[in-house]
């Protein structure tokens, strides 16, 4: 098989990956919504909301929030709601109930969006249209080294759980530091502001993590219950990372690399968490042999996917069928448009170029190649009819 | 005024209009395997293009008359219409509509403009063929051009 790294493949790629992101505004809307949602909390719980009680963990911190295909591309924003009292004074049951009175009084109260609430095994789930907010409630781990270390409930287990979803993004991020580095430098220098918000640059690291969950999604339509973890996924990924690059090759090469990460004690699987050793996120794979063998099934499946993107000659056209496979119609048209339009937007401000032999495209400069001399329009009666 | 000069840009014949030879020249040189068949008055070029690494390599002609646009056909592999029938930016001779009346004229190189726009042609029919969607024109804002079943003469 010709492997290559191609323009036209990384830009196709990265639409189809950002049509699955949150879109700016969603992202402010979803802001002022747990906002809204921290103050009434607050309220209720007569703190001040400016002690942070109420913040984003999981995709919206790491910045791999994937809209979820079987729920018609909605949104989900995990919330951590913490109050800040000692576990020798409120029993889990309790936190939960009260942490559901506060949310209940605020649904009541008919807030902007008009939410309304659900109660899950270890969270709060407030819907609006669109999105869900799920609000994990939980106390401070004044036994952990780590002030942002959280104990929180399962309707499950007797003992509280530990977390800290805080330390998990912050080594995450440490991980793509470099990359993200890079390219917030590059984007202000184009933008020619001093500091663009982080959330605004996406790096090959969270751009794979997207991608394969959506991947996951649809390999799992059927079998829900099976899916691994997104956290699962996210380690895995974030431990295969080796640096930014090429946007396919990044991918395709964390796909490659990451069941390695996955080991084997003895008696069971382990993934750790890499900010709370004693925990193994492949806990729940124990004693469900059918689990760890649908991850390693879809790992699989996902890198012979991805592999076949790059499969050279065979058409556009069978590339943008792989990508509606591995990410859905939608994203595959999106990743469409938004490529031919790069082609488009490229020639119309006269910086396309062709290929030396070949005619291949390249906005911008590119090796053995001429610049296409101008402008045009594709006219004509728009398609003859036999 | 003077004897000879015209009042009608319409059919102002460009000061620097190139021969075929020159056409040819352009053509070799950046596809140098190209076949060329040459005359005073019309230039034949077939060649192969592959607008990325992703797309086919498709065998493509160009036969050029002087006073007239090229006209550009897909010979290999086979275009494939729609169930309907329809062949996005194409004329009922199956040539490919590739610019508006007056975006080409003869003192332009074909290499540079009718060839790399066939190639994107290609690129964008490709597309069209997985989405049913042609997303190579300019976007709404821009004033669309007219449409015509044949190109009124150059």
């Amino acid at each position: 098989m010709t492997r290559f790294s191609s323009q036209i493949l990384d830009d196709l790629l990265g639409h189809g990956i950002s049509s699955l992101d949150i879109t700016p505004a969603e992202r402010s809307l979803a802001i002022a919504r747990y906002t809204a949602v921290a103050e009434a909390l607050a309220e209720h719980w007569a703190t001040d909301p400016s002690d942070g009680i109420v913040y984003p963990q999981g995709s919206m911190r790491l910045g791999t929030i994937t809209r979820k295909y079987h729920r018609s591309d909605e949104i989900d924003i995990d919330l951590v709601a913490r109050r800040d009292l000692s576990k020798h004074v409120i029993s889990q049951a309790e936190l939960k109930e009260d942490t559901g009175l506060g949310l209940e009084k605020f649904v009541l109260g008919e807030p902007e969006g008009t939410p309304t609430l659900d109660e899950g095994k270890r969270c709060w789930t407030l819907q609006y249209p669109g999105f869900h907010l799920d609000t994990l409630p939980a106390l401070p781990n004044p036994q952990a080294h780590s002030e942002s270390a959280i104990l929180i409930t399962d309707t499950e287990l007797v003992r509280w759980l530990f977390s800290n979803p805080i330390a998990y993004a912050d080594w995450f991020h440490e991980v793509m530091a470099k990359e993200m580095e890079d390219k917030l430098l590059v984007l202000s220098k184009r933008m020619d502001i001093e500091q663009v918000p982080t959330w605004q640059v996406k790096t090959t690291l969270q751009q794979a993590v997207q991608a394969l969950k959506r991947h996951r999604d649809i390999y799992f339509t059927d079998a829900l219950e099976l899916r691994p973890a997104s956290i699962i996924i996210t380690t895995l990924a974030a431990r295969a990372y080796r640096g930014g690059g090429d946007l396919y090759e990044v991918v395709d090469d964390i796909t490659d690399r990451m069941p390695r990460y996955v080991t084997h004690d003895g008696q069971r699987y382990v993934v750790l968490n890499p900010v709370e050793h004693h925990e193994n996120f492949a806990d729940r794979w124990h004693g469900k042999p059918e689990r760890s063998e649908a991850f390693f099934r879809w790992i699989e499946q996902a890198k012979a996917d991805f592999d076949g993107l790059a499969r050279a000659g065979g058409g556009v056209d069978t590339v943008i069928a792989k990508l509606a496979a591995a990410f859905g119609d939608r994203a595959a048209v999106e990743a469409s448009r938004a490529m031919s339009r790069g082609i488009v937007d490229g020639r119309g401000r006269n910086n396309l170029a062709y290929g030396l032999g070949t005619g291949a495209l390249a906005v911008g400069p590119a090796v053995r190649s001429r610049h296409v001399a101008r402008d045009h329009d594709f006219h004509g009666d728009r398609g003859a009819r036999q | 005024m003077l004897p000879g000069t015209t009042t009608s840009m319409a059919t102002a014949v460009p000061a620097n209009r190139l021969s075929t030879a020159q056409q040819a020249l352009g053509l070799r040189s950046v596809f140098p395997d190209s076949a060329v068949a040459l005359s005073p008055r019309r230039l034949h070029w077939t060649g192969r293009l592959q607008p990325s690494e992703l797309c086919r390599r498709y065998t493509v002609e160009i036969d050029y008359k002087r006073g007239h646009y090229p006209k550009v056909r897909v010979l290999a592999p086979e275009l494939k219409a729609d169930d309907a029938g329809f062949l996005p930016h194409t004329y009922n001779d199956l040539s490919l509509c590739l610019h508006d009346a007056g975006q080409w004229d003869e003192s332009m190189l074909i290499v540079d403009t009718i060839v790399p726009w066939a190639a994107e042609w290609l690129l964008h029919y490709e597309v069209w063929l997985a989405t049913n969607e042609w997303f190579g024109d300019h976007g709404d804002d821009v004033l669309r051009p007219t449409h015509y079943q044949e190109l009124p003469p150059l």
